[in-house]
């Protein structure tokens, strides 16, 4: 378009929200910014010092990234390709086929996500160590398998670990788009000779793609710049990844600039998949699954696969937490840990852990704030988030795929990094040390995920439902409060869940911005994972779970809330 | 919370907010920071008295003149302390922990109120120096193992000499001991039979160990380095020092990056020897039946956990008072019914190295200065050709 | 007063033309714009809409103003106060039938009771009385089809804009739906510009049809001028029902003239001169398929224009029938009613002679085509 097109087309409902995803943006860079702006010009300790380059200098001459980095590639992309997949694959069992136990299928594959992270490595090495472990002492006692068969501390015991518990992303990211699939996209596959798996394949599943490649950016980053599995199950197993570089620039160091320079390298890998997402989503019409034609949503009838089905589901879930869990409750109620003591339960069974855990008070004081204020949080993030997308792929206003690396780029930053941003333009001002200040850190941390998934599921509404809008009268606002956003319903559900569930136990974006005095719930609750009493962390960490099971599943049978679906 | 209702107009007021003082946030601690950039330099010259050892129990005198001095100090900050009516603590300690200590000081103290903020030693130290830069009085004390000696080398510790040194089993003019961190070489009893046992730290270094043993990150500011640290004080002998780390790099087992996952590994029977354990870590499984010992041959390392006062502290008075408060005999009380090890040497407790080790055990303590103010660059320059040449 | 003037519309997609100076003006009545795929029909409709924004040009509805580019003038969809039809009806999918109608009332704050009676009003019309509680997805299409049309009528607006709304029905279905939709249309008493790429639709619909091309108008006339007198060579061969072949004017007298078509043999025809009064040079000869006479004897002495060719196949088309007919290097075709006795050929590779009506040529000097 000419630029006199441009201008003109700029003021039609473009304004607005371009105007506030610029906003969200400002908000969303400054903290980066400022960091970035630190990295050149702080030395030791933070202290300024002038510009210099050094940061960047040992970060780009050195040599031992490289191994690191493929390591590190190597992890996240199968963790993220592990996880993404089988999240797929359950959201299409659950959305397009008639695999029985419906309410509960559904609510299987989300489960996994209440349980931190933390709590599954721990679970996962008590499982997996190669002498140690669980299931390797079940082997050998059992089959006589005496050499061991499982290690928790190599690359596939890590991608298993991290990409178990990116499933349930996966999950929430792609139900909407096979729950909105218009069914004569696959009839006429299936007219045209197509078997159910060739079209699963080639049709269903082609269609999902801007969701899957958002869901996979998400776990790649999230997998490339978590410490947890790293530490505790690469590290013993010598297995060098990038992260530990902006680790050690933290622990060791403590130099926010280093860490920040390394964190550079993970913006330059984010960018590169998300340049596919944005080459990949060009023609969004391509991946529209919801038109305006109306259709009946019909599932597929499978056969007797719907048992396999059913059992896969089912599998997930004992993968995903029933088995941990299950290890986590007997740590918790036995004297200590080792295999023996594991096989004689319930013998020596004694709650002096949970008798530990429960006379803290902090324990559930702090719970309030942090429910507060993740209830809040992922409704101010998911719904600009939404805007923000909807500016995107929704608006005439020209260089807008800019906000794709925006909204996505705080998740290439470890969360201390980010918090130390917001500290720096906070100190002074009476927001420091507020739950604003707590608040806004929050946003900035769990934006990337509300935002890919607006992003991803936009794509697939046609845009003629909201040119049918534009067209009988409705302005901007319109458009988005009564069509796009209900018929984004789906997604919007999953989104709030998730930043919900993680934003309640979020430690690490929170604890520069905590406020001295301040009980907020999850510091508290997950001391214990953080000072490593494993027993003691168990316990907590079962209380915990309990309170969130129970709450999810109230919810879900008693009123009849819908987090996905 | 209460405001909750708002909370999207106040997000947009903020995100305004937000860009005007990005900039300016950025300015003011510019030219502050110039000056503390000239400052900082300096205060790293200061001479620290360093860690002076007093190992051998004080006598009963000794103790009294403590007692006196506590006595004598504690009467004359209240009054300052109860003026400034508030006392803030950055710490690393669990929050329980905390609560139960600013909980017992408070009832000692009445009319002072003492808050906390809980993180780890990165986090407390990124959050002490970033409001040290910004000109924030914003908190009064650290109570913390690392993070005290590496922001004091930063210049932003006010000194302060404890009253009670003469106790202190580990002593630094410029910043209260408050409380010990004991390393001691624990094993799995089912794994290994005392008489297999390594006799000494170097001993853990001998081939006939490999694949036994469960090792800490020496190229991290963990246990091992502070280990590597007090040994190459206490021997002096450079060739033997190398000859250690160039052993235990020969035994090529792999390294762990968090203390207690390590030991809970060396519990569930994964490695039979743990280089190395935290004391109260060991005594606390033991006590609760756990099939775990230490060696109590070996000499433990001993680290100090400090109290130290935030150069720009609002309520320094109560800081001090806090601090002495900690070493009293009342202080070290609580810090020891919280599992915590206790600092002075004339304290008996279960975790006191007399008791867990007998009285003619000589520890080895950590003093190296340049390893507590900037472990990366000690540990560069003494470990890292070593264990990665 | 012009319902739609559109003046001078260009806009680019990259280097692709997508509409090129287009300009025409529109009274009052069904409007088509008909054209192959990527003609340029649908972002010309959109453009009028709103939808898209043109590089160059200027739009108006009912003498105002819409889109002026040079003027800096441009009128969001939502102040156009048109109705649109999309291709794939657009309904809302979470919305009951009712609401889906009552869009565009609710958001100018009709009162309750209005919207009510407007909207119930509006769907008997549409003959959907009764299924305003149902949801897009109980419908069957051609019922959506028609809440997409009641949705676009129920604000009563001055002109709709219909982009091939029928194309998604079969083919029994549609026939029903264009001479519907055309009563009601007419009934509403509202102007309606209508995308299709189907003539015969075009031609039951509406009351004056622009071919497009390459994003040009190629002819803007009734449907039956551009039948008879179609001025361009893709008009008439988009059009169909026709076999276009190339010819010279070597002799006019009068209004007639003769031309000599190299395809046939160089056998020569006698028709009228063409519209522009060229009396030689090149042309296209158009020969309407439907208006032609089949024999195997001679026809009578006076008989003009008359060719000898083979028979070449029989297709029959239920009503009609093709006959393909071999003269010259050309296959002509012959559609005429089954019963027509003059045609009982039997099999095959026959030889038949072929009479063309004078009123069954016309031609379209090769200048214009150019």
């Amino acid at each position: 378009m000419t630029w006199k097109a441009n201008r003109l087309a700029l003021r039609q409902g473009s304004l607005f929200p371009l105007f506030a995803s610029t906003i969200a943006g400002v908000v969303i860079m400054t903290p980066i910014l400022v960091v970035m702006w630190r990295s050149f010009t702080s030395g030791k300790l933070g202290f300024t010092v002038g510009l210099h380059f050094d940061n960047y200098l040992r970060v780009f001459f050195d040599k031992d990234i490289w191994p690191m980095l493929s390591n590190s590639v190597i992890y996240a992309g199968g963790s993220a390709l592990l996880g993404t997949g089988v999240g797929g694959l359950l959201a299409w069992i659950v959305a397009r086929t008639n695999t029985p136990g419906k309410a509960l299928v559904e609510l299987m594959p989300l489960y996994p996500l209440l349980m931190p992270p933390i709590m599954k490595n721990i679970a996962w090495i008590l499982l997996l160590a190669p002498k140690s472990g669980i299931l390797n002492g079940m082997l050998d006692q059992f089959l006589g398998i005496s050499h061991p068969v499982f290690n928790a501390f190599t690359m596939w015991g890590m991608i298993w670990t991290f990409g178990i518990a990116c499933v349930p992303l996966g999950y929430l990211f792609l139900l909407p788009v096979f729950l909105s699939f218009d069914p004569s996209l696959e009839e006429s596959a299936y007219i045209a000779g197509s078997r159910p798996v060739h079209t699963m394949l080639h049709i269903t599943f082609p269609l999902a793609i801007p969701a899957f490649i958002s869901a996979f950016v998400l776990n790649f980053l999230r997998a490339l710049r978590s410490f947890e599995t790293p530490v505790l199950q690469g590290t013993p197993g010598n297995i060098k990844v990038f992260v530990s570089r902006v680790y050690d620039s933290m622990a060791l160091e403590f130099n926010t600039g280093l860490a920040t320079s390394y964190s550079v390298v993970l913006v330059i890998l984010s960018v590169i998949t998300l340049y596919f997402y944005v080459r990949a989503t060009r023609f969004s019409e391509r991946y529209a699954t919801i038109t305006g034609k109306g259709y009946r949503v019909r599932v597929i009838d499978i056969g007797p696969w719907k048992y396999l089905t059913f059992a896969a589901v089912c599998l997930y879930f004992l993968v995903g937490i029933a088995i941990p869990f299950v290890v986590l409750i007997v740590v918790s109620i036995i004297p200590y840990f080792d295999y023996e003591t594991f096989m004689t339960f319930p013998a020596h069974m004694g709650l002096n852990n949970y008798r530990t855990v429960l006379r803290h008070s902090s324990f559930i004081n702090g719970l309030r704030n942090s429910v507060l204020l993740s209830v809040v949080i992922a409704m101010v993030t998911v719904l600009a988030a939404i805007v923000m997308a909807f500016t995107i792929h929704r608006t005439r206003a020209v260089g807008t795929k800019i906000f794709e690396f925006i909204g996505t780029l705080p998740l290439a930053f470890p969360p201390l990094v980010l918090s130390v941003g917001l500290v720096i333009i906070f100190i002074g001002t009476p927001l420091y040390n507020s739950l604003w200040a707590l608040g806004l850190g929050l946003f900035v941390a769990y934006f990337p995920y509300a935002f890919r998934n607006a992003s991803g599921a936009m794509v697939n509404i046609h845009k003629e439902l909201d040119e049918a809008a534009w067209v009988h009268g409705a302005k901007w606002r319109h458009v988005f409060f009564k069509v796009t956003l209900p018929i984004l319903k789906p997604a919007v559900g999953g989104a709030l869940f998730y930043i919900f569930i993680e934003a309640i136990r979020n430690v690490d974006v929170a604890v520069l911005l905590t406020a001295p005095g301040l009980e907020y719930g999850p510091v508290t609750l997950f001391e214990y994972f953080r000072v490593g009493q494993w027993a003691e962390a168990a316990a907590g960490g079962v209380i915990y779970l309990i309170i969130l099971i129970v709450a999810v599943s109230v919810a879900k049978f008693a009123f009849k809330m819908k987090f996905s679906l | 919370m209460q405001r909750t209702s708002g909370i999207t107009m106040a997000v947009t007021l903020a995100a305004s907010c937000l860009i005007g003082t990005a900039l300016a946030a950025e300015k003011a601690p510019t030219k502050e920071a110039a000056k503390e950039a000239a400052k900082a330099p300096a205060a790293a010259v200061k001479k620290s008295g360093g860690q002076q050892v007093k190992s051998e129990t004080s006598s009963a005198p000794a103790t009294a003149k403590a007692a006196k001095a506590f006595a004598q100090v504690s009467a004359e900050l209240y009054p300052k302390a109860k003026q400034e009516g508030n006392l803030v603590v950055y710490s690393v300690w669990d929050v329980e922990h905390l609560r139960v200590i600013t909980e017992a000081f408070m009832k000692r103290y009445p009319g002072i109120k003492a808050t906390f903020w809980q993180g780890r030693n990165p986090e407390i130290v990124t959050r002490a120096l970033t409001e040290f830069q910004g000109g924030q009085a914003s908190f009064d004390i650290v109570l913390s193992d690392n993070a005290p000696a590496v922001i004091r080398a930063a210049g932003a510790i006010m000194d302060y000499n404890t009253v009670q040194r003469d106790v202190l089993y580990l002593h630094d003019p410029n910043m209260a001991t408050v409380s010990l961190q004991i390393q001691a070489l624990a094993y799995n009893t089912k794994k290994i039979k005392p008489a297999d046992l390594p006799k000494s730290w170097e001993e853990v270094a001998s081939p006939k160990y490999k694949g036994m043993i469960a090792l800490d990150d020496p190229m991290r500011a963990g246990p091992l380095s502070s280990m590597l640290s007090g040994l190459k004080t206490q021997w002096k002998d450079d060739a033997r020092f190398n000859n250690f780390i160039r052993n235990l790099k020969a035994l090529g087992v792999p390294v762990h990056k968090s203390t207690s996952a390590m030991f809970r590994l060396v519990i569930a029977g994964e490695y039979a020897i743990c280089m190395p354990a935290l004391l109260h870590d060991v005594m606390e499984e033991m006590h609760k039946g756990t099939p775990v010992g230490y060696v109590k041959t070996v000499p433990p390392v001993v680290f100090p956990r400090q109290a130290a006062i935030y150069a720009k502290a609002p309520n320094p008075n109560t800081a001090k008072l806090f601090a002495e408060w900690l070493i009293s005999d009342e202080g070290q009380k609580t810090t020891d019914s919280i599992g915590r090890e206790t600092s002075r040497n004339d304290f008996k407790s279960k975790t006191s190295i007399e008791s867990a080790y007998g009285k003619s055990m000589k520890p080895v303590p950590v003093t190296d200065q340049q390893f507590l103010e900037d472990p990366k660059t000690w540990l560069d320059k003494f470990v890292k050709p070593i264990w990665e040449g | 007063m012009a319902i739609l003037k559109v003046e001078g519309v260009t806009k680019l997609y990259k280097d692709l033309k997508a509409l090129d100076n287009v300009s025409f003006e529109f009274d009052k009545g069904i409007l088509s714009f008909l054209g192959p795929s990527g003609c340029g029909k649908t972002t010309l409709l959109r453009s009028i809409a709103g939808l898209e924004i043109p590089d160059a040009g200027s739009i108006s509805i009912a003498d105002k103003v819409q889109t002026s580019i040079e003027g800096g003038v441009l009128i969001p969809p939502y102040s156009r106060e048109i109705g649109f039809v999309f291709q794939n009806y657009a309904l809302w999918p979470h919305m009951t039938v009712f609401k889906n109608v009552a869009f565009s009332l609710n958001l100018r704050k009709f009162p309750t009771d209005v919207i009510k009676r407007r909207v119930l009003a509006c769907l008997d019309l549409v003959g959907l009385g009764g299924r305003e509680e149902r949801y897009p997805s109980q419908l069957s299409g051609g019922q959506q089809q028609r809440v997409a049309l009641a949705r676009s009528i129920v604000l009563e607006p001055q002109l709709i804009l219909l982009d091939e709304p029928l194309s998604n029905l079969d083919a029994k279905l549609r026939e029903e739906m264009r001479v519907e939709l055309k009563k009601l249309i007419k009934k509403v008493g509202i102007s309606a510009l209508y995308v299709t790429h189907d003539q015969e639709e075009a031609f039951v619909i509406s009351d004056k049809v622009i071919v497009m091309n390459g994003g040009q108008i190629l002819q803007y006339d009734a449907p039956d001028e551009l039948y008879s007198h179609p001025s361009d060579p893709f008009v008439a061969s988009f059009i169909g029902h026709s076999t276009l072949v190339d010819g010279n004017i070597v002799k006019a007298v009068g209004g007639e003239c003769v031309v000599q078509i190299p395809q046939f043999d160089d056998a020569t025809l006698i028709c009228a001169v063409p519209r522009n009064g060229a009396t030689s040079g090149p042309c296209s000869v158009v020969i309407k398929n439907g208006d032609l006479r089949l024999s195997h004897e001679k026809f009578s002495a006076d008989a003009i224009n008359v060719l000898e060719g083979t028979m070449v196949s029989r297709d029959y088309r239920g009503g009609l029938t093709d006959h393909r007919v071999q003269i010259g290097t050309k296959e002509v075709v012959v559609t005429s009613h089954r019963l027509c006795p003059m045609i009982n050929v039997d099999g095959e590779g026959g030889k038949v002679f072929l009479c063309i009506d004078k009123s069954a040529i016309s031609l379209i000097p090769q200048a214009n085509a150019a």
